[in-house]
């Protein structure tokens, strides 16, 4: 095989994943997500040699939030950084294919973007927390802070939201 | 409410569930954008360790009688070519250990040839090996030296060879090949495929039945075959002395 041939057959492992980019930017809001995820995949075929071969799919989110964060900067949303990007409430995505309680959605939209992206990547995009830290850039330690963090948030407001007692959940609990 | 039901609920309320997609479309359009060049780079600096491996093991093992620098590989004859078989001497499957095919020199024979248009006249080197009956392989380039050598490897071609245990050998029914790519002076760019086909019937020609190309086949069952790298892939296919076709076998190239 040569090495051109070599490099279609790695990329197509890579490729075999544009639905859960698409998927992953239709989530966040994404404008226009298939235009998202086949940008990530043109980039993953020219950096090739940076996506890990054993699994792709923390790189591939990775590239895909930055698309996002650069598409809204050019679309007048300016953001510095993740810890002042929203994620769009899921209630406006642009063709959900199941309606979120809008409790649920007060409640995700209570956990800060740090926290709610780390759950949410455990949650719908199926990630380990090894590899959701991977996507993340942080350590595997950090990454189950913050999702043991926001889950606890979550599982508050939810309750608080019920008309259970207004108090945090016990760890028992957790 | 535990936090096994709060994920479960919250991945309940995925609004944009993953669907598998397959877009051969964008996947040609990306493809045919130029990759990326550390891949290429890193592949022939493996390919170059091998060899250098290879022949430190020949050299310290007495595989080649000692008679063999470096340099001697280039053009030696295909009997002392397969004899120290550059190509072979790797665990050919994880956990199995090593094994070194030891070619059968009365075995080695030319099985045929094959000519790049302003290149010049390639010949295909085969021969039988030892304890698993593998085929050694090899290809002398127009100028006289091996391919696949770490010194003068002029064209690339692919393909673990010069060596023995080099292409799968059990399956009569099967076509077994490399596709490398050539390019000419004038800049036109060939696919080469070369390997053998299956024994099915008495096969004496091998055609590429997008492109029309044609190639003998050597010895009963090898060939090499070189076709124009314009086509989406090629689809090789056998025939007899009466043209009847009898196998055929498909590669994409993925274009």
């Amino acid at each position: 095989m040569d090495d051109r041939s070599a490099a279609e057959a790695r990329f197509a492992s890579v490729f075999a994943h544009l639905g859960l980019i698409t998927s992953y930017a239709r989530r966040r809001g994404a404008h226009d997500p298939d235009e998202i995820a086949a940008e990530a995949m043109a980039i993953a075929w020219r950096r090739l040699a940076d996506v890990p071969v054993d699994d792709a799919r923390p790189w591939l989110i990775a590239t895909a939030r930055n698309l996002l964060l650069a598409d809204r900067r050019r679309r007048g949303k300016p953001v510095a950084d993740l810890d002042s990007f929203e994620p769009a409430a899921p209630a406006e995505l642009p063709a959900p294919a199941v309606d979120l309680d809008p409790e649920l959605e007060r409640a995700l939209r209570s956990l800060s973007a740090h926290d709610r992206e780390a759950l949410l990547l455990v949650a719908w995009e199926d990630l380990t927390p090894t590899a959701a830290a991977a996507s993340l850039g942080i350590s595997a330690a950090a990454f189950r802070v913050r999702l043991h963090r926001a889950r606890r948030r979550l599982l508050f407001e939810l309750e608080s939201r019920a008309g259970a007692d207004n108090r945090e959940p016990s760890m028992e609990q957790l | 409410m535990s936090t096994d039901r709060l994920i479960d609920r919250v991945r309940a309320a995925d609004p944009a569930p993953t669907l598998a997609i397959t877009d051969d479309e964008l996947f040609a359009r990306i493809v045919a954008q130029p990759g990326d060049a550390r891949l290429v780079r890193a592949r022939r600096h493996r390919r170059r360790i091998r060899w250098m491996t290879a022949l430190v093991v020949a050299a310290v093992f007495g595989a080649t009688g000692g008679a063999f620098g470096l340099g001697a590989f280039s053009r030696a004859s295909p009997k002392a070519l397969f004899e120290a078989n550059p190509a072979g001497p790797f665990p050919w499957r994880p956990g199995q250990g090593v094994i070194v095919p030891v070619v059968i020199p009365q075995t080695v024979r030319l099985a045929t040839t094959f000519t790049v248009s302003g290149v010049g006249r390639f010949q295909l080197w085969i021969a039988l090996s030892r304890p698993k009956g593998w085929l050694c392989t090899a290809i002398r380039q127009p100028d006289g030296t091996w391919a696949g050598l770490p010194s003068g490897d002029k064209y690339q071609l692919a393909g673990p060879m010069p060596g023995c245990g080099t292409l799968g050998w059990q399956d009569v029914h099967g076509f077994g090949y490399w596709p490398s790519n050539i390019r000419s002076p004038d800049g036109r760019q060939w696919w080469i495929a070369w390997g053998y086909v299956p024994t099915t019937g008495h096969p004496v020609e091998v055609r590429d039945e997008i492109s029309g190309a044609t190639a003998p086949i050597g010895d009963g069952r090898y060939f090499a075959i070189v076709l124009p790298q314009n086509r989406p892939g090629f689809r090789l296919a056998t025939l007899d002395v009466a043209g009847r076709v009898l196998a055929t076998d498909r590669f994409d190239a993925g274009h």
